[in-house]
């Protein structure tokens, strides 16, 4: 029992944690940022598994980890609620070569965040060349370029 | 997926409304969090000035120990008294002994004996000095724990919590 419950705690704080970090936070944008995920995996490992280290136990966790994941993922698909809650939403935040300040600020992107990904996918090299910019829920920026350049 | 709608060429499921309050949310929520984390530093999670504490009983017993501790950590509860003979008694309440798992007495006691709802305890110790008395254990319950400590009809009563 004690896994199990240990399993679900772990599960839902690193949810919220990760939720209200926001997008930007656990997107792995510089090395440090790879790191950091890193050592979180490694306080969280200490968590779940305790001084217990029985195959009963992993196999356990195991479990209920994807359980709870696939359980989820079924009530996502029935509801469009809570899968908003539970992955949010993508948000536009470059339209037309302009960029909409208020959403940029907020989610904590700046323009050369959206420069590099418009270097990096489509040899972009300024913002009047890029249509739309979204931040997407994974936290990673995708952009659309302007008709006519890619073609 | 949520709603798909248009913005402009592009079809999104982009939320604006839904998207503010979650931004709403997240001030929130990282206020809530630096609340945690200033009351970990406080101690609030053991060791720290909320935690330790000293508890007396009129100069002949004093015990130092944390309020709050995490389950399956190491800690200590020092216990100071003043020795009237050659043996020294201290009596630990069962209950709380029950909660945590000892792993050390120094110094060692001479004998152990129990009694009902009493655990007794008793060292050697040069006559007239103050002596200190420590013990190490790790808590092996969750939750509050109450007990007694007793030396020769002085007691000092002991609250501690214990994070799961």
């Amino acid at each position: 029992m004690e896994t199990v419950l240990r399993a679900c705690a772990i599960y839902v704080t690193l949810l919220v944690v990760l939720r209200v970090s926001g997008k930007r936070s656990m997107a792995q944008i510089t090395t440090f940022d790879f790191v950091l995920l890193l050592i979180i995996g490694e306080a969280t490992q200490q968590a779940l598994i305790g001084d217990d280290f029985s195959i009963t136990t992993g196999l356990l966790l195991i479990l209920t980890l994807v359980g709870i994941d696939m359980a989820l993922s079924l009530l996502q698909v029935r509801s469009p609620r809570l899968s908003r809650w539970l992955d949010g939403t993508p948000v536009v935040i470059l339209e037309n070569g302009r960029l909409l300040r208020d959403r940029l600020e907020k989610s904590r992107v700046d323009e050369s965040d959206i420069l590099t990904a418009a270097r990096e996918r489509h040899g972009l090299q300024r913002l009047d060349e890029i249509k739309y910019a979204v931040l997407e829920r994974s936290g990673g920026i995708s952009i659309i370029p302007k008709q006519g350049r890619d073609a | 997926m949520g709603n798909v709608v248009r913005v402009g060429s592009l079809e999104i499921d982009q939320d604006l409304e839904f998207q503010r309050r979650e931004w709403r949310l997240e001030r929130v929520a990282w206020a809530f969090g630096a609340l945690i984390v200033l009351c970990a530093v406080g101690g609030l999670f053991g060791s720290g000035p909320l935690s330790s504490t000293e508890a007396g009983a009129g100069g002949r017993l004093s015990v130092g120990y944390e309020r709050f501790l995490r389950f399956g950590s190491h800690n200590r509860l020092t216990l100071r008294a003043e020795s009237g003979g050659p043996l020294l008694r201290v009596d630990v309440s069962s209950a709380y002994l029950a909660r945590m798992r000892l792993e050390r007495i120094v110094p060692q006691p001479r004998r152990v004996a129990t009694v009902p709802g009493w655990t007794q305890l008793e060292f050697e110790t040069a006559p007239g000095g103050p002596i200190e008395i420590l013990l190490d254990f790790e808590p092996s319950r969750r939750g509050a724990a109450a007990g007694t400590l007793r030396v020769e009809g002085a007691s000092v009563p002991v609250w501690q919590f214990v994070y799961p």
